[in-house]
C-alpha cells in the first residue's frame, strides 16, 4: 500500500477501533514512519491534497539530521 | 499536595475546574479542536475529560490538565485566583525544601493490568493527531524514566524527563532526545557499549511530577525528590516488573522498554512549543516489552501549537525558578525572573543594581546558566521594583528607560536552540540584551528624573475591591 506522505509502497494496516465498531484502521509506512487513520481529513490522508511542504517522496531520508549522535564504540 | 493525577482531577472538579465531554467525537479533527479550545479559555480555563471517542468506547483521556493558571495554582495548594507573581514566590519558597521523601510501595495501582502478549498501542491507547501535519500519533505529555548505565543505584541520576514520543507501530515507538538533555547521558553510556537502555514511559501522574519531568534540573537532581518536596508528601514509587527503573506507582500507563542501540529513524515533523514544527530528524527508537496500566486508566496528553498553549503554562515557573535561583545565588540583587516565553527564549529579569553597569552583567551571568546557554536569547532588564509579570510595567520600563545607543547588546554566534525557527543553523543563535533599568553611578546620568513612587496600601485594598467586586457577579 502507498503512503500518503512518501509516496513508496511500505504502508500497511496496523490497527482496528478496539471498540469492535469498524469506525476506522491505522495505516503505517515502514519506510518514513508516518501514520494515519482512515477517518482523518483529506489534506491529511490524501496525497493530491497534502500541503507540499511536507511531503517526504523527493527526500533522501538517509540524509537527515541525526540530533543525537551515535557515539564511537568504547571497548 | 496530589499523590497521583486521579487525586487532582477529583480536586479540579470541585473547584470547578473540570469539565466531562460526553458526546460522540472523532479522534481527529475533534480531539484538537477540543484542546485548542479549552485552552483559548485563557487563564481559568478547565480540564476536560473526554470519554466518548468514536472507535475507542470506554476510554478515557484527559486534556488541559495544566492549561490554565488557575489549575496550576490548585496543583501549588493555593487559592485558584493566586496571580503569577505571588505563584511564582510560593514555588520559590518551596524550592529549597528539596530533597524530599521517596517511598517504594508493593502492589502499585500503576500495575493492576498487565499487557505482555500482542501489544497493540494504537489500540491500547486514544491516541490521535495533534496537529495536523505532525507524522503521526504523539505522546506529548509522557514522564519518561532512564538510569545512568554506570550509577544505576543513584536514584538522585535516574532522570525523568519529558520528550516527544511518535508512536511508530503497535509496539514501537521513536523518542526525541536531544544532545543537551539528562537523557542523552544515558543513551551515549549505553550506546557506547551497545547495550539497549531500559526506558519507562509514565502517562497521567502526579501534575507536579510533569511539572518537574520538564523543568530544568541539574544532572544529579532528582525529579521525584523535587516533586516530593514541592507537594509536601513522599512520592510513591514502585519498580517496573521487567527492569531495574523506578516508576510513579500511581501513574495511569506504564510502557516498559528499551531503547535500541546504535539505531536512528526517521521522526516528525511535530509542531513543537515554538509554534512551528520541527524538521523530519532521526531519531532513537523504543520498543515497547509490556504496558501495565490502572483499572479504567485514563490517559494524558497536551496540546501544543502555536502560543499559549497547556505546554506554555506547564514549561512556565518551572523555567523561572531554577533561573532565578542560580542568579540569586551570586547576585542577590534579583527580585524575580520571568521566563515564561516559549520556555525561557526570552527571560525578562527584575533587579536592583549593586553599581553602573550591572544590570548587564546580570544578563551575562544568565547567558551563562545551565539552561540560558541554548535558550535565552532574548536577555531584558527591568528594574527591581518593576513586576516582571506584568507585561504593562515592562513596557513602561521599555519606553521610558533604554537608550538604543548603548542598552541594546547584540552578542552572534552563541549557542542556540534547535527548535527555534530563528536558529540559523540550528543550535546556533545571537543573544540579545535589553538593559531597560534606570542608570546609576558611576554611569553617567544626563538627565535627573525621579519616578512616580509606588501607592503605600494599594495591594491591600487591591484585594478588598476585588472581593466586592466579586459579590456583586
Amino acid at each position: 500500500m502507498k503512503c500518503v506522505r512518501c509516496l513508496h509502497g511500505d504502508a500497511h494496516k496496523v490497527a482496528e477501533a478496539p471498540d469492535g465498531s469498524g469506525a476506522w484502521e491505522v495505516y503505517l509506512c515502514d519506510r518514513c514512519n508516518y501514520s494515519w487513520r482512515s477517518t482523518e481529513e483529506e489534506d491529511v490522508i490524501n496525497p493530491e491534497k497534502r500541503d507540499p511542504w511536507f511531503q517526504l517522496d523527493k527526500v533522501d531520508l538517509d540524509t537527515l539530521q541525526i540530533p543525537c549522535p551515535i557515539p564511537p564504540l568504547v571497548k | 499536595m496530589f499523590r497521583d493525577l486521579r487525586e487532582f482531577l477529583g480536586k479540579l472538579e470541585q473547584e470547578g475546574q473540570l469539565v466531562y465531554f460526553h458526546d460522540e467525537i472523532l479522534p481527529e479533527p475533534d480531539i484538537r479542536a477540543i484542546q485548542r479550545g479549552s485552552q483559548d479559555i485563557g487563564s481559568t480555563g478547565p480540564a476536560v475529560i473526554i470519554d466518548n471517542v468514536k472507535g475507542y468506547k470506554g476510554k478515557k483521556l484527559a486534556v488541559n490538565v495544566h492549561g490554565s493558571w488557575a489549575n496550576h495554582a490548585i496543583m501549588m495548594g493555593m487559592d485558584k485566583n493566586t496571580n503569577l507573581k505571588d505563584q511564582f514566590y510560593e514555588l520559590a519558597d518551596r524550592w529549597d525544601s528539596y530533597p524530599g521523601e521517596l517511598k517504594w510501595v508493593k502492589d502499585a495501582p500503576c500495575q493492576e493490568v498487565v499487557i505482555e502478549k500482542d501489544i497493540n498501542l494504537y489500540e491500547i491507547l486514544p491516541l490521535f493527531r495533534i496537529n495536523k501535519n505532525d507524522a503521526g500519533f504523539y505522546l506529548s505529555k509522557a514522564s519518561i524514566v532512564t538510569k545512568d548505565p554506570e550509577d544505576p543505584d543513584n536514584v538522585d541520576k535516574e532522570n525523568v524527563g519529558t520528550y516527544r514520543v511518535q508512536v511508530q507501530g503497535p509496539d514501537t515507538v521513536a523518542m526525541q532526545g536531544l544532545a543537551f538533555h539528562d537523557v542523552a547521558i544515558h543513551l551515549k553510556k549505553a550506546e557506547e557499549k551497545n547495550q539497549p537502555l531500559p526506558i519507562a514511559i509514565c502517562l497521567g501522574v502526579d501534575p507536579m511530577l510533569t511539572f518537574m519531568a520538564s523543568t530544568p534540573l541539574n544532572y544529579n537532581q532528582s525529579e521525584y525528590k523535587y516533586a516530593a518536596a514541592i507537594n509536601g508528601i513522599p512520592m510513591e514509587l514502585t519498580k517496573c516488573i521487567g527492569y531495574d527503573l523506578d516508576v510513579p506507582a500511581g501513574a495511569e500507563i506504564v510502557l516498559e522498554g528499551e531503547i535500541i542501540p546504535r539505531k536512528r529513524v526517521c521522526e516528525g515533523p511535530f509542531g513543537e512549543f515554538p509554534g512551528s514544527y520541527s524538521g523530519t530528524r532521526k531519531q532513537v527508537e523504543i520498543k515497547i516489552k509490556r504496558v501495565t496500566h490502572r483499572k479504567d486508566p485514563i490517559f494524558e496528553n497536551l496540546y501544543l501549537g502555536r502560543p499559549w498553549t497547556e505546554i506554555d503554562t506547564l514549561l512556565g515557573l518551572n523555567t523561572c525558578v531554577p533561573l532565578y535561583k542560580q542568579l540569586k545565588e551570586t547576585m542577590p540583587e534579583v527580585k524575580a525572573v520571568n521566563a515564561l516565553y516559549q520556555h525561557g527564549l526570552t527571560v525578562i529579569i527584575a533587579t536592583d543594581q549593586r553599581f553602573g553597569g550591572y544590570a548587564k552583567s546580570v544578563a551575562m551571568r544568565l547567558a551563562t546558566t545551565p539552561h540560558g546557554i541554548s535558550y535565552a536569547k532574548n536577555i531584558i532588564l527591568v528594574d527591581g521594583d518593576v513586576d516582571p509579570f506584568d507585561l504593562n510595567q515592562v513596557m513602561w520600563a521599555f519606553s521610558t528607560r533604554i537608550r538604543g545607543s548603548q542598552d541594546v547588546i547584540v552578542v552572534p554566534g552563541t549557542p542556540g536552540m534547535p527548535l527555534d525557527p530563528a536558529s540559523e543553523p540550528p543550535g546556533m543563535g545571537v543573544k540579545v540584551i535589553i538593559d531597560a533599568t534606570t542608570p546609576m553611578a558611576p554611569e553617567r546620568v544626563l538627565r535627573e528624573v525621579k519616578m512616580v513612587e509606588k501607592v503605600d496600601k494599594a495591594e491591600y485594598y487591591q484585594k478588598i475591591i476585588a472581593d466586592l467586586h466579586s459579590q456583586i457577579k
